[in-house]
């Protein structure tokens, strides 16, 4: 899957899961540019993201994103 | 050595002036002499403990990077985890339980010997979670093994940190500390009016409502239900006060070497609901607990729905009241917490959704939220501050009194004076002058304004605030040496 492809998806899994239509994912966003981000939706946002693109995260993965661009190379490295 | 003694004060300018004079090269070494200079003021066979598990994770750190991920590095980490918790749950957890809660250790001679030994294990909780992470880490591949034990036990033990946190990442620290040289003066300064405003907090904010405190909680039944209330409210603040100037004079202390702490603080009386609260309150405790032990757990239930939301919340917040010590209020801190975020986060959407199609009410929310998040805090605060949770349900009681009209509470209760609050006229002025001034500090330092401020101010300006704080301490400050309620943790 291309990584635009991706994003699009990815958006709007963000605007979904955070309840907001109006986020536009980039590549240095953080927990920190979406009010509702925290601790518990970031594993709903893992959750959908598993479901939405069917594929698997581990913690150490999960624990180890700084910020979008890593989730987004992260998917894309799922999907091979 | 309390960090509010003269001792202290003492033993940091002989540190820092050595520091300054130290070689660049030996001032890593430097750091750790000083560290555990600073420990073995508490006890010589704890620091030969600290030296132990610091060598324990350098060890297990180093071969567990140097294997492919697998069964072994698993079988690594887990056993290095497990040794580590080894000394926690033996000399803060076993030991308190003895020391606490009815003392049944404490009641025979060996039992008292070896309660009286468990005291000397301070900083046990904080250097643990340390250590810890440092090998999490490794092992999540988030940053390599440290190829220097100096580094790794001058991590554990830094003297600033070790009786109370910040509960600093390693990599964070370990970076800092590699490439240590001449701290900036503008960071020696700002590290020194931390510790001033630190002391502030501690001697004439924290030790001046505790005196209220200490006195009502003593013998609750004593006074009206609303003075009981008082003092629970003052108790919140009285926390606060007591461990933000804790970490402010922790946080200084580390600049002066040229180190940089994260915060523990960032306002959390003005949070919006609960989940906000928690994350501006002892922040690196929260944040260790969320990365590796709330994320793992959320993520093996992850499956579960709703369910694992619950579960992995009650398992990190009665974490987070057990790790304050092995008692039954502590545990129940914990679940009371855990109910509150449940609660919220499971209604959380549907109330944002609620009060976004009521612009009115959204507004008023900004200061009803706040609101509503304190006096939910306070509530809690009681589990805290009370022995046992027959006292705490007795003073909850007072407490609601006047809202229940609850007899039997006022049949007994006196209207206090200032006298039986353990205060004279002039305290009661004086503790409201000190909150508002610390909280205008607390406030200008969330909006980033501090700095500036300070250093935008006229130099006679700024050495009057210097002064007055220095004078207040002086005057008005405690200075018995009552120790941080955060440093028995």
């Amino acid at each position: 899957m291309e990584r635009g492809e991706i994003e699009r998806q990815l958006t709007e899994i963000f605007r979904e899961v955070f309840d907001d239509q109006s986020i536009v994912i980039r590549d240095d966003m953080t927990a920190a540019d979406v009010k509702e981000w925290d601790s518990f939706n970031h594993i709903n946002l893992v959750v959908a993201v598993e479901r939405g693109f069917r594929i698997r995260f581990t913690t150490k993965e999960v624990n180890n994103l700084a910020n979008v661009g890593e989730f987004v190379s992260l998917i894309a490295s799922k999907l091979g | 050595m309390l960090y509010n003694s003269l001792e202290f004060a003492v033993f940091l300018a002989a540190a820092v002036l050595g520091y300054h004079l130290c070689p660049l090269a030996w001032r890593r070494t430097y750091l750790l002499i000083a560290s555990y200079a600073f420990y073995c003021t508490w006890s010589i066979p704890f620091a030969a403990l600290l030296l132990a598990v610091s060598w324990l994770a350098f060890t297990l750190g180093a071969r567990m990077g140097a294997l492919p991920d697998g069964r072994a590095r698993t079988a690594y980490l887990w056993t290095g985890v497990g040794l580590l918790l080894v000394p926690l749950v033996a000399f803060k957890y076993l030991g308190g339980l003895g020391a606490g809660g009815g003392g049944w250790l404490a009641g025979s001679t060996v039992g008292a010997a070896l309660v009286a030994h468990f005291v000397g294990a301070v900083g046990i909780s904080y250097y643990t979670l340390k250590l810890i992470s440092y090998l999490v880490d490794i092992y999540w591949q988030r940053s390599a093994p440290c190829p220097s034990f100096a580094a790794v036990a001058t991590y554990a033990a830094f003297f600033p940190q070790i009786l109370s946190g910040p509960i600093q990442r390693a990599d964070d620290f370990l970076r800092q500390v590699e490439h240590l040289g001449r701290p900036h003066p503008r960071m020696v300064i700002s590290g020194l009016q931390l510790l001033l405003f630190g002391l502030f907090e501690k001697l004439v904010v924290a030790d001046r409502l505790g005196v209220v405190v200490d006195q009502v909680y003593a013998r609750p039944e004593k006074f009206t239900g609303g003075v009981v209330a008082l003092a629970t409210y003052l108790f919140a603040i009285q926390l606060y006060a007591d461990f933000a100037g804790l970490t402010d004079v922790a946080i200084g202390s580390a600049r002066l070497f040229g180190i940089q702490s994260p915060p523990n603080f960032d306002s959390p009386f003005y949070a919006e609901n609960i989940q906000e609260f928690w994350r501006r309150w002892h922040m690196t405790l929260t944040t260790w607990l969320r990365d590796y032990l709330f994320t793992p757990v959320r993520m093996a239930l992850r499956n579960w729905g709703q369910v694992g939301l619950i579960v992995s919340l009650v398992i990190n917040m009665v974490a987070i009241g057990v790790w304050h010590g092995p008692r039954l209020t502590f545990v129940v801190y914990g679940l009371v917490h855990a109910a509150y975020l449940v609660g919220s986060s499971l209604t959380l959407r549907a109330r944002t959704k609620w009060l976004r199609a009521r612009p009115v009410l959204q507004r008023l929310h900004t200061l009803i939220g706040p609101l509503v998040t304190f006096n939910m805090v306070v509530g809690s605060f009681i589990l805290f501050r009370a022995d046992t949770l027959g006292q705490a349900w007795h003073v909850l009681r007072l407490c609601l009194s006047p809202l229940l009209a609850l007899r039997g509470s006022a049949a007994h209760a006196h209207a206090a004076g200032f006298s039986a609050l353990g205060w004279t006229q002039a305290d009661a002025p004086l503790a409201v002058w000190a909150v508002i001034v610390m909280e205008s500090v607390h406030l200008l330092q969330r909006r980033g304004r501090l700095s500036a401020l300070v250093g935008g101010m006229p130099g006679w300006l700024r050495w009057a605030a210097y002064c007055t704080l220095g004078f207040s301490i002086l005057l008005w400050g405690d200075t018995g040496a009552k120790q941080f309620i955060y440093v028995r943790f």
